[in-house]
């Protein structure tokens, strides 16, 4: 059965059979993302549960015009997400921090793709949340730039000038941590 | 298969298996908000329709009233 065929049916009969079924299916993926942007599993169990019974409660809504997987998806960043906002001991993306007025170099992508995983794993985890989540979304989950923009409330323009930031700043603590091997 | 995914698989392999806790805590949230909605819809929303179709009806018999010749009123 699709997912679109377990949406139909669970909202024809609400059966929470269908929703088991939906639930088994993500809640590893949904886990892993809070995970990666709340860092504490108490925290990430807190808003697996408050995630999926935003999209339970949310499924008529749900236009079809993107893939299931990606309205997951977008829901559980923008909750992460605003969960940081809220918070506001922790810098959301580097824009924060980045002097005015620095000329930024496009580091292209095959850098990322090339670099050994436990360097990437590393680094992810000292970038901003928010240059985190952007980058998770476009190379993880295939997120287009709008789909991005949507998430974080921020337009078209803004999302790519973040990515290009966020990259940059991967590649200045690349070559600030691992500059003998450079 | 590009870095990002493959950091995912690797997060997946310690992910915990899906906590059937959580899976009834969210069914129950579901049903409550079901059951909550439901209420409301009995105590505010159908009493509402009904005064709403009752004022309408009321302006009609109004305006009725207002249509009819000076010898009558």
């Amino acid at each position: 059965m699709t997912d679109l065929e377990i949406i139909r049916l669970y909202l024809e009969k609400q059966d929470s059979t269908y929703f088991s079924i939906l639930y088994t299916k993500y809640y590893g993926r949904v886990y892993a993302k809070c995970i990666a942007i709340l860092k504490y599993s108490d925290a990430a169990q807190d808003a697996v549960q408050d995630i999926f019974t935003k999209i339970f409660l949310n499924l008529s809504g749900f236009n079809e015009k993107s893939q299931f997987s990606t309205w997951i998806y977008s829901i559980t960043y923008n909750y992460c997400i605003d969960i940081i906002r809220k918070d506001k001991k922790s810098l959301l993306f580097s824009e924060d921090i980045d002097k005015a007025g620095t000329v930024l170099e496009e580091v292209e992508d095959v850098f990322l793709m090339e670099m050994k995983l436990d360097r990437l794993k590393c680094l992810l985890d000292k970038v901003p949340v928010g240059d985190k989540a952007i980058l998770l979304m476009k190379y993880q989950d295939d997120m287009s730039i709008k789909e991005i923009g949507d998430v974080i409330t921020k337009s078209e323009s803004a999302i790519k000038m973040q990515l290009k930031r966020a990259k940059q700043k991967i590649k200045d603590m690349y070559d600030e941590l691992y500059s003998d091997d450079v | 298969m590009n870095n990002f995914k493959k950091l995912e698989d690797e997060s997946l392999r310690e992910v915990p298996m899906p906590s059937e806790y959580i899976k009834e805590r969210i069914v129950g949230q579901i049903s409550n908000y079901r059951t909550f909605s439901s209420i409301i819809d009995l105590f505010v929303s159908v009493p509402f329709k009904l005064f709403t179709r009752m004022m309408s009806k009321e302006d009609n018999f109004n305006s009725m009233d207002e249509r009819k010749p000076p010898h009558l009123s």
